[in-house]
């Protein structure tokens, strides 16, 4: 029987290893950190469990803006991702299905757009515009900036999804009879879903994370999503609370976790930071 | 009036003109087949009385109805696409019985019907499964059981046997054709398989490039094409066509002389000069003192049939023979041509008519 002999690490394998598992560490601390200092009962900046204990999540759920503002990060994410999705999947419809002129110039100045709209460069054009509506310091304002820069990019992503599905099955459909919206639900949705729970997922994401938008656009406390009121623990009491952060950041992290664990197992991708508008 | 009416339809997409000014009637009842090479405009013209094209110019009507601007479901046709279009995400059962859904037919009538055709196309053991599921063969019935559960006013099919394998294919022609027999519905059928439009139309129209070449029952378009595009488009082999010249009684081949003096007689006007001469393989008989001498190119033993190619000079002849010989590539043979089976077509390749008996 041959047995394969451990073979020794040659000198750059070594070198490798050296230089790799502090290139590791440096990332993994702060993730490692974000799951083990909410439990601990002696939180501080370095990782340490010490006893572990549920105390930093009742003093979350004692905070009223702390809880206010998960009720506010989930109106602002989930607004954003109906209004995204049903918009989006209108837009990219017709830009997949329908030939007219200039669809080509049009698709390539979204994919330019998308990089523009929610940029910092357009922060006070953006805030400027929200003025004048008299959208400053309301949900809808925040809804409605976030979705200008998470539209491009969706309906792009969509289009070539849709052209992925053949017309053929919407064709078949309307010659046996349908109407345009039993076509719609029946026949396009079903086969369109997988590339719409994707778009969905990433602007919730997207949304659920955002945090320049709504700290330009919004002035009371009470209407902060998480992204902000996080930030606002810092400085309110004076001497930051780092058990009470580190709960809520992880709360605050979860569905995020939860939604990218969803996609990778329900389609088996992973898609990567490039997607982000 | 007929049961299903182009009146001098056109289509364009942009600069491509897919149908051009075409005009033609089916019967109630027919199996009227649309039958040309690829990319001749078969397609759209089904689409176009499908309702998922709309003429550029020109009308159609279905069962006396002008439909130019009516929508698809209103037409009540039922169409079989090339590739089925079963909703991949419908088991079997779901996709038959789905014409009658959105209809909102009453759901035990459609869970008889459905029953009953599935029964019908012997697929009733799979109607809980999903599209992806089944064989192509299967595909195609499921996809048919979508279409007759309906009770159309026509079938349109566009060729729905092109994607099954040559042995399924005869079987579901025989079975496609048995199932109009009884049915009687009005079929438009679509097709490039020549055989397949002889086996199965009770007229043809032969398309090129956008026209109507051609509209007859496959026994005329067989014996009296119209015109060389025709000829060479029908029968396996198809028509041998042949440069010649007619000098006074005879036909001039390469170099060899062809005294035809009751074809010419016959015909309704007068040819002198290159013209092309059109003879079916079937109507050349190998002879040792034929008329014509040729040397054997090549041999082609298909089990029942032979098909023999000659070379005359620069040109090739197709003989087709169910006789056994003894004939190999090199030998030079005789050649007698059925002169009653002679068509001859002018320089624009129409055929010149000859006078009836
Ligand atoms: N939607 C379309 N847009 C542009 N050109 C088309 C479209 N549909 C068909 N054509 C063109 O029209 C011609 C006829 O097509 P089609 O009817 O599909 O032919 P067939 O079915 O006989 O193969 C082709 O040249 C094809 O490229
Ligand atoms: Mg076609």
């Amino acid at each position: 029987m041959i047995r394969k002999r451990r073979r020794p690490l040659t000198a750059l394998e070594i070198v490798r290893y050296i230089v790799l598992i502090p290139i590791l560490a440096f990332f993994l601390a702060p993730i490692v950190w974000l799951f083990v200092t909410p439990f601990s009962s002696r939180p501080s900046l370095s990782i340490s469990l010490g006893k572990p204990t549920l105390s930093n999540f009742v003093r979350v759920f004692q905070n009223k803006i702390a809880l206010l503002a998960f009720r506010n990060s989930l109106i602002i994410a989930v607004g954003t991702v109906v209004l995204v999705t049903v918009a989006a999947l209108l837009a990219a419809y017709v830009l997949s299905r329908k030939k007219f002129k200039g669809r080509d110039i049009l698709l390539y100045v979204l994919i330019l757009f998308s990089s523009v709209v929610t940029g910092v460069a357009a922060m006070v054009p953006l805030f400027m515009m929200n003025l004048k509506l008299g959208l400053i310091d309301k949900h809808l304002g925040v809804i409605l900036t976030m979705s200008g820069g998470l539209l491009p990019t969706s309906v792009f992503i969509l289009k070539d999804f849709i052209d992925s599905i053949s017309i053929t099955y919407e064709e078949a459909a309307l010659v046996d009879g349908s109407t345009p919206l039993q076509v719609m639900f029946r026949i396009f949705l079903p086969l369109s879903s997988r590339g719409v729970i994707v778009i969905a997922m990433l602007t919730f994401v997207n949304a659920w994370s955002n945090f320049l938008v709504p700290f330009i656009l919004l002035r009371s406390t009470t209407l902060y999503p998480i992204s902000i009121a996080i930030y606002t623990f810092f400085t309110e009491i004076g001497v930051p609370d780092i058990g009470m952060i580190s709960a809520y950041s992880l709360m605050y992290t979860l569905p995020v976790i939860v939604v990218y664990l969803i996609i990778e197992k329900r389609f088996g991708f992973s898609f990567y930071g490039g997607l982000k508008a | 009036m007929a049961w299903i009416e182009f009146d001098h339809v056109t289509k364009r997409f942009e600069e491509v003109v897919a149908v051009n000014d075409v005009s033609f009637s089916v019967e109630k009842g027919e199996f009227f087949t649309l039958l040309g090479p690829s990319g001749c405009g078969k397609s759209t013209t089904l689409r176009l009385i499908a309702g998922l094209e709309i003429p550029t110019e020109g009308r159609v009507f279905i069962a006396g109805k002008d439909v130019t601007f009516i929508p698809p479901g209103q037409r009540n046709v039922a169409m079989v696409f090339q590739n089925y279009a079963l909703y991949p995400h419908m088991t079997v059962y779901q996709n038959i019985a789905y014409p009658l859904t959105v209809r909102k037919v009453d759901r035990k009538e459609i869970d008889q019907r459905v029953k009953y055709v599935a029964e019908n196309l012997q697929i009733h053991s799979l109607l809980q499964r999903y599209p992806m599921e089944i064989s192509g063969g299967q595909q195609q019935r499921v996809a048919l059981a979508r279409a007759i559960i309906q009770t159309p006013n026509a079938f349109l099919l566009d060729e729905p046997l092109s994607n099954l394998d040559a042995k399924l294919r005869i079987e579901a022609r025989s079975f496609l054709k048995h199932l109009h027999m009884e049915l009687g519905t009005t079929v438009v059928y679509v097709t490039h398989d020549q055989a397949e439009a002889m086996a199965l139309s009770s007229r043809i129209a032969v398309m090129d490039s956008g026209n109507i070449r051609q509209i007859g029952t496959p026994k005329e378009i067989y014996d009296s094409p119209a015109d060389t595009f025709v000829a060479g488009f029908i029968g396996n082999p198809p028509m041998n066509l042949l440069e010649v010249e007619i000098i006074g009684y005879r036909v001039k081949l390469e170099d060899q002389l062809l005294e035809v003096p009751e074809l010419v007689e016959k015909l309704l006007k007068p040819v002198d000069g290159k013209v092309t001469m059109g003879i079916r393989p079937e109507h050349v008989k190998i002879a040792d003192r034929g008329e014509l001498k040729g040397t054997v190119y090549v041999v082609e033993p298909l089990g029942a049939e032979i098909i023999i190619t000659v070379k005359l000079g620069n040109q090739f002849l197709k003989v087709l023979t169910f006789e056994e010989m003894n004939i190999s590539p090199g030998d030079v043979i005789g050649l007698n041509l059925n002169r009653e089976k002679i068509l001859l077509f002018d320089e624009r390749g129409i055929r010149i008519e000859k006078r009836a008996e």
